[in-house]
């Protein structure tokens, strides 16, 4: 009998062992690859050529409430980790119109990040990012004039 | 002496299972995949129609056995190491992706 609960013994702590070698090679030679800011620019750039065609953006085609998503294409399953907002801004500087599709939750998320209040240990958890400005042609009914759009992409993690 | 056998036994099994887990992570199988499962998604992310690209089986990265497309994500099989979560890819065009003998080509249409 106590033979046996010493043989049990001696394989619980080699097991043990093994285990917590494992695991230390497990974090050791783990590496996360993170391609989401890389998203988020590919993603503005198709939304750019969903919404402004040729450069030029028709708010008479492009009205308020426009679903981003949807209208260029994507389905919503697939664009669950997006959030994209894009605002249009006229020769005064006054934003026109403006377009918001997905968890904006992300957005806070990443401010918090940029913020510096994340730690080291969740520092894969931060969002993919990427912002940007193009200068556009803008229709408006009769009237036509030069100004600005503004498109931003936030990627959650895929975890 | 039949006891020291049966220890040397087990505990023979449990260093073989043990080195064949860390070899799996030490030969970083785990982050050649990543590297080709999200190189291909952001591929497809960029692609538009016509466009065309291959993933050779003999890869830089690894032998590739298989490639497919499933539930909105990229799986790939590399050098015997099953995908178990994939990498999500978002298009708005049809993809396909066709076995050939030495590649699989992955075809925007």
């Amino acid at each position: 009998m106590g033979e046996g609960v010493s043989s049990i013994m001696k394989i619980v702590l080699v097991s043990f062992i093994a285990i917590v070698v494992l695991g230390l090679s497990s974090v050791f030679y783990d590496h996360y690859i993170d391609v989401r800011d890389s998203e988020a620019r590919i993603l503005a750039r198709q939304v750019m050529n969903c919404f402004v065609p040729e450069g030029e953006l028709d708010l008479g085609v492009m009205v308020e409430g426009t679903e981003i998503f949807s209208y260029c294409g994507f389905s919503d399953g697939e664009m669950e980790r997006f959030f994209v907002r894009l605002w249009v801004r006229d020769g005064e500087d006054k934003v026109v119109r403006k377009y918001v599709e997905g968890d904006e939750g992300s957005l806070w998320a990443k401010k918090i990040y940029d913020s510096g209040l994340a730690g080291e240990n969740i520092k894969k958890y931060e969002p993919g990012y990427f912002q940007n400005k193009y200068v556009v042609q803008v229709v408006d009914g009769s009237s036509r004039f030069q100004g600005d759009l503004y498109v931003e992409v936030v990627v959650k993690d895929e975890f | 002496m039949h006891t020291v056998i049966i220890h040397i036994i087990l505990i023979g099994i449990i260093f073989a299972l043990f080195f064949m887990a860390t070899a799996g992570k030490i030969n970083g199988r785990g982050v050649l995949q990543q590297v080709l499962e999200k190189q291909t998604a952001l591929l497809i992310d960029s692609a538009v129609p016509g466009m065309s690209f291959e993933v050779r089986k003999m890869n830089q990265n690894g032998i590739v056995q298989k490639v497919s497309l499933k539930d909105g994500k990229i799986w790939i099989v590399v050098e015997g190491l099953n995908s178990l979560k994939g990498y999500p890819y978002f298009s708005r065009y049809d993809i396909e992706v066709v076995e050939e003998l030495d590649k699989f080509v992955v075809f925007v249409k």
